[in-house]
């Protein structure tokens, strides 16, 4: 149904665009395409089976195609999805559809800003809305309905929204409201400080479907644990952002009042006094997040706060533990370095909705025009600050001469709670990682570049130590190779000791990037932003496509 | 209009509207364990030994049982799945048969259960996780439709070890689709070590254990159409396997039987437990 009517809207709005733009000549249109398709190869060693495509479907695909218009003050855009087999959506099975995934029509009238279609969006820093989309991992939190910005004057604006939240081709049953007003203030243009201040809103009424299994799901606990259903959630938030010289400071004030969360480590009451984990619970949901930044000459220095306290705001109150980036409301900034390297990322702490106390020092000083030192020290713990969850101290130097060549070498640090953010059993000891890097990147002349990559994870727990080893060649302006290879050094449960290839290569041409690759990798946690899923072991060919025009 | 402090309204406003979750009437929760019905659910439950979070599924059927005890059938699965023994000396209760339901049913993590093999509006598969909701899907279909009835009749020979199941099926209403029976048998008061979130747990009792199906996943086609009132019977047999490292204990074992609507729609109209010895 609703793949139906945004069809006839779309077309209708892109006929009356293109149409009335054929003898014009300001019409825009742009847009991009991506593919990206696996061919898996069963590997049951490295735990690449027992899911359909490697036991008989063999070959995933997902595709997205952008277009979009603007003409005469009209920017319209629409998006074609197409999964086919593919394993994005839950890592261990098989997903299948096609169709209309986005579409948007937008019009500023005067100091109106309308759009309706799928909206992508956020209140200050995603706390209690952010509507996004993540490719990676199949999140697409759009929000399918009507938006109104009013500009106010240069500096102030108020924006309003409602609609209900995307669930791959259909909606979730919830209705979302927001509001939010932005604003900014200085002296004068000369003024050395200034402050952009906001506030938003956001209510979330359940349907009478929802509303009705919440109270069924309440009748089945004991008396004790019962909670009481109720149609509304609110939200709200205060924030700014100061800026003196130098210094930037961002602080985040966000309430949730009385609402319904799903605590999974919560007891409940059983008959006979047995005792159960997981229930839902009515709490006062809150969180405080600042962030201060110093950056002048050659010294650049951020501070980090986080306060978590039963924060998770979602479309559905029925959200699978396998899924559980689906239906996300809220945002709530990850608070660790994100890691690019193979080995240095593999360990990610995945952001906490219910429970988290963290902060985060990023240190980075330039010495000269060739040398650049870096410290990052990151600390995440429970509510009290007692327990902790995630430590990491990562320094790095790296060492520039321009047109010739780059060094860095880095040291990381970590020690991660696994029970917590892997689901291993209570028992299963820290992981505490000692991760030596070093990269280096030579030009050989103006087309040819290589770049040497090599990581080494000392760990005694859990998957144990590994080494890894990257070479990457660059011609330009077409061609990448790249050869790379992980090994597991040393295994506390005796597992086998395995050697995970990987090769491929990459032709540019123009604004097309075609990339093909065979992979193995063992399984880990991918994220983006804090969001973080467990991914299985792949075995196979992965194929892409990424094209803008 | 100029708007000298637009922030100050909007707080104001935003505050105002925060405090109307106030406004609503409550919700009544319904009563839960009241439902009278001859409807008989089957509850799929997967499990492992080596899954944490597992023993939380299996304590909330017990409660389930409990409170519907005529009600509700539950066949444990093990499939491959966490299902490792954490002792090597414990028994490996992972048979292909619940392997096969799963791939059947389709992946997934535990604990997790099937009812009657309902794929629920709202739920994007067969199989439910958060065990405490469960109770809200067995209610659910205990007050569905009750479209047939299902008779066991079980006969045990203990010198020969030899079962024979009879299942009979009679039908409440017309049913227009074909409709299959369905055959296992489960083991109970299985002794092992299990993971819990807390740790090893020596000596837990596993219940309900999948041993060994006696039909295809799918079962065996009994009718192409049932009308109203019309019975049909269906036997099934099966020799015991000598007892073995506390396996195969007779008097442990049941015989499940139930009839479901194919392979297509997997839906389970209902189900039956026998004792293999009473």
């Amino acid at each position: 149904m609703i793949n139906q009517l945004s069809k006839a809207i779309i077309f209708s709005c892109l006929s009356l665009i293109l149409t009335r733009a054929a003898s014009q000549e300001s019409l825009l249109v742009f847009g991009g395409f991506q593919a990206n398709a696996n061919v898996f190869l069963r590997d049951s060693q490295i735990g690449a089976a027992n899911i359909p495509q490697y036991d008989y479907q063999l070959f995933g695909a997902e595709t997205w195609f952008d277009l979009n218009a603007s003409y005469a003050g009209f920017n319209a855009g629409v998006r074609f999805d197409l999964f086919n087999n593919s394993n994005l959506l839950y890592p261990q099975g098989s997903y299948t559809a096609q169709g209309i995934g986005r579409w948007f029509i937008n019009k500023e009238i005067n100091r109106l800003d309308m759009t309706v279609g799928y909206l992508y969006d956020q209140i200050g820093s995603g706390i209690i809305y952010r509507a996004w989309e993540e490719r990676s991992q199949l999140i697409d939190n759009a929000l399918l309905g009507a938006s109104v910005k009013y500009t106010i004057n240069d500096n102030w604006s108020a924006k309003a929204f409602t609609g209900k939240q995307r669930n791959l081709f259909s909606v979730y049953n919830s209705v979302i409201k927001g509001a939010m007003i932005n604003g900014f203030y200085a002296p004068s243009d000369s003024s050395k400080w200034s402050i952009a201040p906001g506030a938003g809103f956001i209510n979330r009424t359940f349907s009478d479907e929802q509303v009705q299994d919440q109270a069924n799901i309440s009748s089945g606990y004991l008396l004790v644990d019962q909670f009481n259903p109720s149609y509304n959630t609110n939200a709200f938030t205060f924030y700014n952002t100061l800026n003196y010289g130098p210094i930037s400071w961002y602080a985040e004030a966000a309430f949730k009042p009385s609402s319904l969360i799903y605590n999974p480590l919560a007891i409940r009451s059983l008959p006979k006094g047995e005792t159960s984990l997981g229930k839902y619970e009515r709490t006062n949901g809150s969180v405080f997040y600042t962030s201060i930044g110093y950056a002048a000459h050659n010294l650049g220095i951020t501070l980090e706060g986080k306060r978590t306290d039963g924060f998770d705001f979602r479309a559905d109150h029925r959200i699978d533990p396998l899924a559980a980036n689906r239906g996300l409301i809220a945002y709530i900034p990850p608070m660790a370095r994100i890691n690019t390297y193979r080995l240095t990322s593999y360990y990610f702490p995945a952001t906490q909705f219910l429970n988290e106390m963290a902060y985060q020092i990023d240190f980075k000083y330039s010495l000269g025009s060739h040398w650049n030192f870096s410290l990052n020290i990151s600390d995440i713990r429970d509510l009290n600050f007692d327990e902790q969850f995630y430590k990491e101290i990562n320094g790095e130097i790296v060492y520039k001469q321009e047109d010739a060549y780059q060094m860095s070498v880095g040291l990381q640090r970590q020690e991660v709670n696994v029970s917590l953010y892997f689901g291993k059993p209570a028992t299963e000891p820290k992981v505490k990682t000692w991760t030596p890097y070093a990269e280096f990147l030579y030009y050989f002349n103006e087309k040819t570049s290589l770049r040497i990559e090599t990581q080494y994870m000392h760990n005694k727990h859990d998957i144990g130590s590994w080494v890894y080893g990257l070479a990457e060649l660059g011609i330009s302006p077409h061609w990448l190779f790249e050869l790379s290879g992980m090994y597991n050094t040393y295994h506390p449960k005796d597992g086998k000791k395995l050697f995970y290839p990987t090769a491929g290569m990459v032709f540019n041409y123009g604004n097309n990037r075609i990339g093909l690759r065979y992979v193995k990798q063992i399984q880990g946690i991918v994220c983006s932003g804090g969001i973080c899923r467990l991914e299985p072991a792949f075995s196979g060919l992965r194929a892409s496509i990424t094209s803008n025009f | 209009m100029k708007m000298k402090n637009p922030l100050l309204i909007a707080v104001t406003v935003i505050l105002f509207f925060a405090s109307c979750s106030e406004w609503e009437q409550p919700v009544p929760i319904p009563d839960s364990g009241n439902i009278k019905s001859e409807r008989v659910i089957l509850i799929e439950e997967f499990t492992g030994a080596s899954c944490t979070n597992c023993p939380a599924g299996s304590a909330e059927l017990k409660a389930i049982l409990d409170k519907y005890p005529d009600n509700v059938v539950v066949v444990g699965l093990h499939s491959k799945f966490l299902s490792a023994p954490v002792d090597p000396a414990d028994p490996n209760l992972y048979t292909d048969d619940a392997e096969n339901i799963e791939i059947f049913l389709g992946r997934g993590a535990k604990p997790e259960a099937a009812f009657n093999r309902n794929l629920f509006t709202h739920n994007r598969n067969i199989r439910i996780s958060r065990p405490d909701t469960w109770n809200n899907f067995v209610e659910k279909e205990l007050l569905a439709t009750h479209q047939a009835d299902l008779r066991i009749a079980m006969d045990y020979d203990s010198l020969s070890r030899k079962m024979n199941m009879t299942l009979t099926a009679i039908a409440r209403q017309d049913i227009d689709e074909a409709v299959h029976a369905h055959a296992v048998v489960t083991e109970s008061d299985i002794s092992i070590t299990q993971l819990s979130l807390t740790g090893k747990i020596p000596n837990y009792i596993q219940e309900h254990v999948l041993r060994k199906a006696l039909t295809p996943v799918g079962g065996i086609k009994i009718a192409d159409s049932m009308k109203k009132g019309e019975s049909i019977s269906k036997s099934f047999e099966f020799t015991l396997p000598a007892q073995d490292n506390n396996l195969w204990v007779a008097e442990n074992c049941a015989a499940v039987g139930f009839i479901s609507l194919g392979e297509s729609k997997k839906y389970v109209l209902q189900a039956a437990e026998a004792k293999l010895i009473k």
